[in-house]
């Protein structure tokens, strides 16, 4: 029902049961190729067909999967849902999609098909149907759908990025379809507000705003479009993190002059203390199955990374390298943790294992690289670079800038799978 | 508040002052009320503090008392606004000076202990003041660690005055990491910064050989003084 669409997939068409064994990308195989996919002219209205091939391209961009074909060198003369085969293996193309526009007043049917060209087959066929203005959003679907097909796992498609944008008035709460298109405010406090967080569900946002002049943690209901004031001890309520079944919130209160991270639940009363020393303890984040937590603490004299194991209460000190290492964030498959850390003067991207036996080194030959984030795919890493928000992918390295805005940006939070 | 802070305190100089003059018959040539004293050098202080009256005083012995008591009044006035001036001038001597602190760090430096002590010492003959220490951050590092830290340097500042003897619930804090800087540093600090990240140094380091770059010895001493100011704790009276 969101943005006015229509979501119904009508028809999972015929689908050979054995072509499911067989693997098109494989994600964790690092240096693979790129597959050479076709996108056929699509049947239907031409000014819709370029708009859905435009979006469907960059969309397959994104990812670093494909070897998009150039146009120019296709054989089929008009747009057609025949298939020759022969003519798309001729141009080199692995895959190949096919589809039909239909419209019908403000609404528009796509039928989207996936081949495999070399065996024939049909990989994928699906129906969708909604709002001509939300076009880019159906297709986003379909590349979805594509992607899991292809990788047994959707991309991040239907994801959002929150961030911080700083106004004259202050900083407030942004948000960005993950490919940068559509940035807009969610807060206009005209104060400072900072360190957005998603909830699982990604129906909601923790972020901290001095607006009643101290630093608390507020709630935004994006749903009900309402935002209430959460947290808000005395001395400090920063950093929130929601755990990942939704019931808690990690966070930084500072009771008693000492400065801790504390459980509180979903209406903001204290659960528990975690962990609490007279030093820093900042930036929780979980485990994606919640029973660790990975934060940040001075404790042995410099800002270092610790993981508290929130069964046995044991903590141990997860980076040694480096004298100011900050910002972790769990990847969503637990098996790394990315954080900014400064080496050589710089602030640079890193990701360590969970287990602490292997660090690499993401970005090099920028300058103040901080507060990564996690897509919910574990493919992609967002961060600030000197102040703009930049995409890492994690597959071949490549960076992008996501906004074209003016003025500084920072501190973004992907978000998880929105459908 | 600030502005209304200043205001009383240039109403009440002005009062002090043409007060003062009208006693000690100073001259200061660019007030018109002092002129207007020389013009008549043997009214009386009260009858200068009230000039409408002046020629309708003279109605014998009941006036005479009237204004004995109009006088007595008046210099306890004037000696309460005295006082609430060298009050007020204590508040702002108390709020001007910041203790500072090292990069990354929430220790309270001995120079700042010396700020302190003189803090404590105000706060001690002043329990009904209550004050809010505020935690501040250079703009180097993440955002989240500074709120962190600038708590710290707030608690810091905070354990100190009361082990100075302070009441704990005189004194509230509050961080805000690095978003409200004394001093917004100037465009080009930013690449001072940036070439001294990539020399690997802290933004208190002594910088060396700068040739061969467009930056220059005045610009890093700048913004390093910069940075220095901002790594500190400002003090508030929040009440009186």
């Amino acid at each position: 029902m969101k943005r006015g669409v229509l979501w119904i997939t009508l028809i999972l068409l015929f689908i050979p049961t054995w072509s499911f064994s067989l693997v098109y990308i494989d994600i964790e195989a690092p240096g693979q190729e790129r597959l050479p996919i076709a996108i056929a002219r699509f049947v239907g209205d031409p000014a819709l067909d370029s708009k859905v091939r435009e979006v469907l391209k960059k969309d397959l961009n994104y990812t670093g999967f494909f070897e998009i074909l150039k146009e120019e060198t296709f054989l089929e003369e008009k747009p057609s849902l025949n298939i020759d085969f022969k003519q798309w293996q001729l141009i080199g193309a692995h895959l190949l999609v096919k589809g039909q526009i239909e419209t019908k007043g403000e609404f528009v049917k796509l039928n989207f098909f996936l081949y495999d060209v070399n065996n024939g087959l049909r990989l994928l066929g699906k129906s969708y149907v909604g709002r001509k203005k939300a076009l880019r959003y159906i297709v986003h679907n379909f590349a979805d759908d594509m992607i899991e097909r292809l990788t047994g796992e959707p991309s991040v498609f239907n994801t959002k990025i929150a961030f911080v944008y700083k106004t004259k008035r202050g900083k407030e709460i942004y948000v960005t379809d993950f490919d940068g298109y559509n940035p807009r405010p969610l807060t206009q406090f005209h104060n400072i507000c900072l360190s957005p967080s998603w909830s699982p569900t990604g129906d909601k946002l923790l972020f901290t705003s001095y607006k009643k002049g101290n630093p608390d943690v507020y709630l935004l209901d994006l749903k009900k479009q309402k935002v209430i004031r959460l947290i808000h001890y005395a001395g400090l309520n920063i950093a929130p993190s929601w755990s990942p079944d939704g019931r808690s919130i990690a966070v930084t209160l500072s009771l008693k002059g000492k400065q801790g991270i504390y459980l509180v639940d979903v209406h903001g009363q204290i659960k528990r203390r975690l962990i609490s020393s007279s030093g820093i303890n900042v930036s929780p984040t979980w485990s994606p199955d919640g029973s660790k937590l990975a934060f940040v603490s001075d404790r042995a004299g410099s800002p270092q990374i610790y993981i508290l194991d929130l069964k046995t209460n044991r903590l141990s000190r997860l980076t040694f390298e480096g004298k100011y290492n900050v910002s972790p964030v769990w990847s969503p498959k637990g098996d790394y943790i990315a954080y900014a850390g400064i080496k050589d003067g710089h602030f640079q991207i890193f990701m360590i294992r969970s287990d602490g036996s292997e660090i690499k080194q993401l970005t090099d030959g920028y300058t103040d690289c901080q507060d990564p984030s996690w897509s919910p795919d574990g493919r992609f890493i967002v961060f600030s670079q000197n102040r703009k928000i930049c995409v890492l992918r994690l597959i071949d390295g490549k960076i992008l800038p996501l906004l074209d805005l003016p003025g500084a940006q920072s501190q973004p939070s992907w978000s998880p799978r929105l459908k | 508040m600030k502005g209304k802070i200043l205001m009383s305190l240039v109403l009440g100089l002005v009062l002090i002052f043409s007060f003062a003059c009208a006693k000690k018959q100073v001259v200061v040539p660019s007030q018109p009320a002092i002129q207007e004293e020389k013009q008549q050098p043997t009214t009386k202080t009260t009858e200068e503090m009230k000039p409408v009256t002046t020629g309708k005083e003279e109605k014998g012995k009941v006036a005479g008392l009237e204004e004995e008591k109009i006088r007595e009044e008046e210099l306890a006035r004037q000696q309460k606004l005295k006082k609430e001036q060298a009050f007020k001038q204590e508040i702002q001597t108390f709020e001007n000076e910041d203790i500072h602190f090292d990069f990354d760090k929430y220790n309270i430096r001995p120079d700042a202990a010396s700020i302190l002590e003189r803090k404590a010492a105000w706060l001690k003959t002043h329990p009904n003041v209550r004050i809010l220490i505020e935690g501040h951050c250079d703009d180097w590092g993440s955002e989240e660690y500074n709120l962190a830290l600038g708590e710290r340097r707030a608690n810091s500042a905070k354990e100190f005055l009361i082990n100075l003897g302070v009441n704990p619930d005189q004194i509230s804090i509050i961080s805000y990491g690095e978003e409200r800087p004394a001093v917004v540093p100037p465009a080009y600090c930013e690449s001072v910064r940036h070439f001294m990240h990539s020399r690997g140094l802290r933004p208190d380091s002594v910088v060396p050989n700068l040739s061969s770059t467009k930056i220059t010895p005045d610009m890093v001493d700048n913004c390093q003084k910069i940075w220095a100011k901002n790594r500190r704790c400002h003090f508030v009276v929040i009440q009186y």
